[in-house]
């Protein structure tokens, strides 16, 4: 079941592989494969003219890599719905982006989830008009 | 929460997600035949200025406006259609911009810009703090205020903190002999009523979005802005631009008002050098890459030759 629906998740993320920058290109991440990663919130970097959303994720080694994902600015992250606040160091996270092609641990926010309420974060969102 | 009803609602947002951006990108009423009449006016004048001129004249002259005659463009506003499409009705960034016609060398590169993207080959000056400029101006993405007073306009985009200053108090521009190229040009404007018609020379040569077009120092534009009963703000556009353009592009621009209800939504500073893991350097085949990140361990740096 829990494979089932991480393809179902794949797939539907892949649809969202539009990058909307403004600032610079999207062409060094994946333009439609995604990752998912469960970690631990390192620091929330909610800046423009991107954001970055840090995170310590374990390896089946135990080996604790620090890992990056872009998002929008302040402003279009506010019309999503996410607030610096959302993000608290220590806080645990699912999270599904489009790795960089070159295999550096970093990623385009595309979706997370909060692990301790369930709450879904899609900095996309920010760009519909309402 | 159980780990398979997280990744279970997970999985159905990501995908209403996906659904959301499709529907965005779609919602406009049709204006086929208003941008038709409209790319048709352009076609009758062989320059910007004439344009302008004959708008002028169409107006008889223009009415100033009064304090009391000023009409209220107030709020926070963003891109109504098109989110980094220079033409909000042309076809998606990423697709040859059809609805322009360029000269052979303006077309080509074009192309090229666009072939390269698709094999993962782009780079945009604004990655190393060259300001977006006009008419990239009109489809940058983000928030947007417009202020109006008798004497001018003022026009502001989030990103890169770039603002337009529309001159509506009779001044002509800048002497000829003393212009030089700047990020926003040069611009003019009078009233016909509630609309707002402007003229813009003296620009600087760079690309309407990545893959979208190049204009040159010459390009020159008319606007005229109108804001219709459900408040979006409409700019319709031509620009003329003889060394890349065979004929007048003429495009219709819109900005929404967004609901603010507990007022969040405001303009910040938007310093282009404003997160460390921003600085996005050009590589030596013309793509992007990301320079150091603040939280990569050197010995994880594994393709730091590609920079």
């Amino acid at each position: 079941m829990r494979k089932f629906l991480l393809i179902v998740l794949s797939a539907g993320l892949s649809l969202v592989s539009v990058s909307i920058m403004a600032h610079h290109s999207g062409s060094m991440f994946e333009e439609t494969k995604t990752i998912t990663l469960t970690g631990v919130i390192k620091e929330f970097q909610y800046t423009n003219p991107h954001s970055w959303l840090i995170i310590d994720v374990t390896g089946e080694d135990g080996k604790v890599t620090a890992w990056g994902f872009e998002a929008e600015g302040p402003s279009t992250l506010l019309r999503a719905g996410i607030k610096k606040s959302d993000f608290k160091p220590g806080t645990r996270i699912t999270i599904t982006g489009r790795p960089m092609r070159n295999g550096r641990p970093a990623g385009y926010w595309v979706s997370a989830v909060r692990e301790e309420d369930g709450k879904i974060f899609t900095p996309s969102a920010g760009f519909e008009v309402k | 929460m159980s780990a398979s009803k997280l990744i279970k609602r997970f999985a159905l947002a990501a995908i209403a997600g996906s659904f959301l951006v499709v529907a965005v990108a779609s919602a406009d009423e049709d204006t086929s035949a208003e941008r038709q009449k409209m790319k048709e006016l352009g076609l009758k004048y062989d320059s910007a200025w004439a344009l302008y001129q004959a708008l002028k004249e169409q107006a008889h002259g223009g009415t100033p406006l009064t304090w009391q005659t000023v009409p209220n463009w107030s709020g926070v506003r963003t891109r109504a259609k098109g989110i980094t499409e220079y033409d909000p009705d042309g076809p998606p960034q990423g697709e040859f911009p059809s609805t322009a016609k360029f000269t052979p060398e303006y077309y080509a590169k074009t192309l090229k810009a666009v072939e390269d993207r698709k094999n993962g080959i782009e780079y945009d000056p604004l990655s190393q703090c060259i300001p977006p400029g006009y008419p990239r101006w009109l489809d940058m993405p983000f928030l947007r205020e417009f202020i109006v007073i008798p004497e001018m306009t003022t026009m502001i985009a989030e990103a890169f903190n770039s603002v337009r200053f529309i001159y509506t108090d009779g001044r002509g521009h800048i002497p000829e002999e003393d212009r030089y190229p700047t990020e926003n040009g040069d611009s003019i404007g009078f009233w016909d009523g509630q609309k707002l018609i402007t003229h813009t020379n003296q620009l600087m040569a760079h690309m309407y979005e990545r893959a979208q077009g190049f204009y040159t120092e010459q390009a020159e534009s008319v606007e005229i802005w109108e804001q219709m009963n459900d408040g979006t703000l409409v700019a319709h556009v031509w620009v003329y631009d003889p060394p890349a353009l065979l004929e007048p592009w003429y495009t219709r621009q819109g900005y929404a008002r967004l609901s603010n209800p507990d007022l969040s939504l405001r303009i910040r500073h938007w310093a282009c050098k404003g997160n460390p893991n921003n600085d996005v350097i050009e590589t030596k085949e013309g793509g992007s890459q990301f320079n150091n990140f603040d939280f990569e361990k050197a010995d994880d740096d594994a393709n730091k030759d590609e920079r």
